[in-house]
């Protein structure tokens, strides 16, 4: 059961115009598993992101979900088969408190609750796994970055979904923020939650990652346990340049 | 809130006698007063609580008053079913634009819109046949004396006015007013949490459509004369757009207020300075902007009043600055 592939894509491709974003990318993310992407800026991960949950469209090849293809599906379907992703500009809803921006996660999402205390109630919850409870009546005008990124999460989790796609949610942290939200990712994958990350603080992904893939330049160059990633020359020549590759292996 | 809500049973009790003991103009001008804040408030649904700017919406108030007139007249049914039929047309009308049209976004949905009103007017100036055409058509009008008349259409525009005011109120508070609200503030976050976008934006102009389409049903009884470039006139927008912003978009009484500020300012000035009308209503417009920019309703709602006007002109001197 562990094994299980529970998100897969095949030759999965983007370009706008001449610019291949992202080329010809092979994966797979089994059940119950946290799967980090790593990359240099410019390298596909967002894009990739969105192509599985929707929001662009795929150029070329395929994705697949619990056995179904779901390529080029609307954002909301494939919301409602229980993906939610964060965003890594945060895209909060103005004009509404804490509270609402996270309760439209259990309104929606997968299962639609018509009830709206209900949802609120759900959402209480989330926010106080968040640290958040004594903001949910604030405008979400007057919160700050770390406060964003953290309702960018609430907003997902408040979805209740399987698949949890999380577009740098610990960047603008402080120290403190970061631990909490490592371990608050940690315990969502122990509850049964599968993760799928994309992080810039590579202490972070490197500790809670199962397995990490790396894009460079819109295609796949790794994939592989985290600490065989910090190894791989193809890593440290993109993230690093080639000279580094040389000095490495000569200090070896 | 109990306060709020005594002040409203208080105003309704009001409009409820006034018309028995105000002369035949004044209650002719509530009605109209009432008419736009009717055509206000369905222009918030799509525009103040949706985020998309319907600046074709008297099409429907067109094709609603055409509904009436062509039923009246030429089929000879009661004003009660074809009010009924214009509600339906007006749906009709709003599911197949809206299918076309809500794809776009931004300007080009305003400007979507406004074709889509033009070419509706045309096609209705070109049967002539059925509409009248460009000479426009009669309606029969309601049996009775003035007075009747005069409060018949009071008190029919002041039940459609109470009806669109509590819908919005349920509205701000449900369910589908908080999928209209994430759909204007973020629309792409809207749908990855599930929302279906393009559905839920064809009813919100299907609501503001049959709204807008049951006051142009009783514009044409009452009025019992329409022409195309009367009911199809991009005016009637510009003036709801312009109460919205007065009022304040997206709040349930900001249209109401708005409607009664700006239609009884506006007959104030139109009866004793003609030349200057337009220049104060343009003067009203950018001071509303510059001061209070979230509409006459923010100064309650924000809970401070004349302080909490103060204080937005200072925090506006300072963002300007």
């Amino acid at each position: 059961m562990k094994d299980e592939i529970i998100l897969y894509g095949e030759k999965v491709t983007k370009t706008f115009g001449a610019l291949r974003a992202v080329w010809e990318v092979d994966f797979s993310v089994r059940r119950n598993e946290i799967f980090g992407i790593i990359g240099p800026n410019g390298a596909g991960k967002t894009t990739l992101l969105s192509m599985i949950n929707g929001t662009l469209h795929v150029t070329r090849g395929s994705i697949h979900y619990k056995g179904i293809n779901i390529t080029n599906w609307k954002p909301h379907r494939i919301a409602e088969l229980g993906i939610s992703r964060t965003f890594q500009i945060v895209k909060p809803f103005p004009g509404m408190t804490l509270l609402e921006n996270v309760s439209i996660g259990a309104l929606f999402g997968k299962d639609k609750i018509v009830n709206i205390r209900k949802a609120q109630e759900r959402a209480r919850y989330v926010l106080s796994r968040l640290n958040l409870t004594e903001k949910e009546q604030a405008p979400v005008e007057t919160l700050n970055v770390s406060e964003r990124k953290r309702l960018e999460l609430a907003r997902a989790m408040a979805m209740d979904p399987d698949l949890i796609l999380l577009d740098e949610v610990m960047a603008g942290s402080s120290p403190a923020d970061l631990e909490k939200i490592m371990e608050l990712i940690v315990e969502l994958n122990r509850e049964g939650k599968t993760i799928l990350l994309i992080e810039h603080v590579m202490k972070a992904i490197m500790s809670i990652s199962h397995r990490i893939m790396v894009l460079h330049h819109g295609e796949k160059i790794a994939e592989d346990k985290p600490e065989n990633i910090s190894k791989n020359d193809k890593v440290i020549s993109a993230y690093l340049g080639s000279k580094y590759v040389k000095r490495s292996q000569q200090n070896a | 809130m109990n306060k709020k809500l005594i002040s409203i049973i208080i105003s309704v009790a009001i409009l409820s006698l006034l018309p028995f003991l105000v002369t035949g103009f004044w209650v002719r001008l509530l009605t109209n007063i009432f008419m736009f804040a009717i055509l206000a408030s369905a222009l918030n649904i799509i525009s103040g609580f949706t985020g998309y700017a319907a600046f074709g919406n008297m099409v429907f108030f067109g094709v609603g008053a055409y509904t009436v007139a062509v039923l009246m007249n030429k089929y000879h049914f009661s004003f009660i079913s074809s009010f009924i039929a214009a509600g339906f047309i007006s749906i009709l009308l709003a599911l197949i634009l809206g299918f076309l049209l809500l794809r776009l976004k931004g300007h080009y949905f305003a400007l979507g819109t406004l074709g889509a009103a033009e070419a509706i007017k045309y096609i209705i100036d070109n049967l002539t046949e059925l509409t009248g055409g460009a000479q426009g058509i009669t309606i029969p009008s309601m049996k009775g004396g003035p007075f009747l008349i005069n409060i018949s259409f009071y008190f029919i525009m002041f039940a459609l006015l109470v009806i669109i005011v509590i819908f919005t109120w349920w509205l701000s508070k449900s369910r589908l007013g908080y999928t209209f609200k994430a759909i204007r503030a973020n629309e792409e976050a809207a749908s990855v949490m599930g929302i279906n976008t393009t559905i839920y934006k064809i009813v919100a102009w299907s609501l503001a459509g049959l709204f807008t389409g049951l006051a142009g049903a009783i514009y044409a009884y009452w009025f019992s004369y329409i022409d195309p470039p009367t009911v199809f006139d991009v005016m009637w927008v510009v003036r709801m757009f312009v109460i919205i912003l007065i009022g304040g978009a997206g709040t349930v009484f900001g249209p109401v207020i708005g409607a009664f500020l700006l239609e009884g300012l506006s007959e104030l000035v139109w009866s004793n300075f003609l030349n200057l009308h337009l220049g104060i209503l343009g003067i009203l417009i950018i001071i509303t902007i510059l001061i209070i920019p979230n509409g006459l309703a923010s100064l309650t709602t924000e809970g401070k009043g004349l302080k909490g006007l103060l204080e937005s002109i200072r925090k506006n001197r300072v963002n300007a600055l």
